[in-house]
């Protein structure tokens, strides 16, 4: 049948070719461990179940278990033809323990759907606050994770720790988990929340993988730290969570800053606060001292001196004003005094004159006006005389 | 199992408030009489952060016995 004749490198190189074209990449196989054996630190094994073995090799793994015969596995990776040894294998990318295919199906179905919801979108995330007044700690109490959680708050910044006891693994655990969010929120004292626990299988870590809590901590009022597992696990409530930790260590550290840090920024504060009050201080007190200094206050009575001097001085002019006008008065009376005395009939008395007057009391002024033998009145300066016309002549 | 009852304000927003009066202070745009009042304000938020700090403390509390 066949017309040619290959050599084994020709047919190892078309069947090589043939796996590649089947496009055997990135598929995920279940089945059990057998033949384990490592070297030089890479792993060899065959993974096989009732019907057939596939070999398997596994460069460098960082696993953070040790594989076993008899282990179930999932294993992810390429197949490809290795012509030294005329064998097909498996270059196996990622291993997960135990029953966990459909696990991890379910997994990157959850996650996809939630990603397309939203859920893990940036612009959903809170923000934690500076410096917590209390963490609310969703975990086990016995396990390494709290005692991690507490080490670490008490050396950088002690601050009330509000305890929400869970199970973190199991049937019941996302039920406990859901519900402490819930419960924290309703107390409302923790302002930021740790919710994680310490490393373990990747089966171990699916509550933290499911639906409900996902949405428990999306739904969650205050922020939440994701802190589950190892550096490496990433699990669906890490990219829902407002802030991820790789650690439940790291996670204490991300909630709380350093007190000696915060110590500095307060002393900080307050000796900004004094320079800004010194400054304003001392801008008072110049413009006091501008004001003090000024001649007003200072030497306030050169201020109305001024006036006094004006007012005194219209004093004088007022009183002499009145002195002169009371010169001029008095000149005028003795004027008019002098007037009236000069023209006063009797003043020609004083000079020795007499005034006669006839017996009906007028001036005697013509021989005509008496007859002999009439009775006359002469009146003196210093008195009157009765006389008798004795004879007349003209 | 609940807390003290006393409802304080709590450190961040002391601290908060204390930064924002220094700014204004720093600002400088304040008269004399409000700024010798928000620095007195601002002494006892820097007192009450300080006293904060100091008495700050681990203590632990369990919520929700119930849950189990």
């Amino acid at each position: 049948m066949l017309k040619k004749i290959y050599s084994v490198g020709e047919i190892t190189e078309y069947i090589k070719k043939a796996i590649n074209e089947a496009n055997i990449n990135d598929v995920w196989v279940e089945g059990e461990i057998s033949n384990f054996r490592m070297a030089i630190g890479h792993y060899f094994f065959y993974l096989k179940d009732e019907n057939a073995v596939l070999r398997c090799v596994m460069f460098s793994p960082s696993l953070p278990y040790q594989l076993k015969n008899g282990m179930k596995v999932v294993i992810k990776g390429d197949v490809r033809v290795y012509e030294r040894k005329g064998i097909y294998q498996m270059y196996v990318k990622d291993i997960k323990i135990g029953g966990v295919g459909e696990l991890f199906l379910k997994f990157v179905e959850i996650r996809e759907k939630l990603k397309k919801e939203g859920l893990f979108d940036e612009r959903h995330k809170k923000q934690l606050p500076k410096i917590p007044s209390m963490i609310g700690i969703i975990t086990s109490p016995n396990g390494a994770a709290i005692k991690d959680i507490m080490h670490v708050i008490e050396r950088r910044f002690p601050v009330p720790l509000l305890l929400a006891p869970v199970r973190v693994q199991g049937e019941e655990a996302i039920k406990e988990i859901v519900n402490a969010i819930k419960i924290l929120n309703e107390d409302g004292r923790a302002d930021v929340i740790i919710v994680g626990r310490g490393g373990g299988s990747w089966e171990d870590l699916m509550p933290f993988n499911s639906e409900e809590v996902a949405r428990a901590i999306f739904e969650s009022s205050i922020p939440i730290v994701s802190a589950i597992g190892h550096e490496t696990d990433f699990t669906i409530s890490d990219f829902v969570a407002d802030a991820r930790a790789p650690t439940p260590s790291a996670a204490a550290e991300l909630v709380v800053p350093d007190k000696k840090d915060v110590e500095r920024h307060i002393v900080g504060i307050a000796s900004r606060m004094i320079k800004a009050m010194e400054t304003k201080k001392d801008m008072a007190s110049n413009f006091l001292n501008g004001i003090v200094n000024r001649k007003a206050l200072k030497y306030p009575y050169e201020l109305i001196s001024d006036k006094i001097d004006e007012c005194m001085k219209v004093e004088e002019r007022m009183i002499k004003a009145i002195e002169v006008w009371k010169e001029r008065l008095k000149s005028k009376m003795e004027i008019m005094e002098e007037r009236l005395n000069s023209s006063n009939p009797y003043r020609i008395l004083e000079k020795g004159y007499s005034i006669a007057m006839l017996e009906n009391g007028e001036l005697f002024k013509s021989v005509d006006d008496v007859e002999i033998g009439d009775n006359i009145q002469v009146i003196v300066k210093d008195g009157e005389v009765k006389c008798k016309v004795k004879e007349k002549r003209k | 199992m609940q807390g003290e009852g006393e409802k304080e304000i709590k450190f961040e927003e002391a601290l908060e408030k204390l930064e924002k009066i220094t700014e204004e202070l720093e600002n400088g745009n304040l008269g004399l009489d409000e700024m010798i009042k928000k620095f007195e304000e601002g002494v006892q938020l820097f007192k009450l952060c300080k006293k904060k700090l100091q008495e700050a403390e681990l203590k632990i509390e369990k919520l929700m016995e119930e849950l189990k």
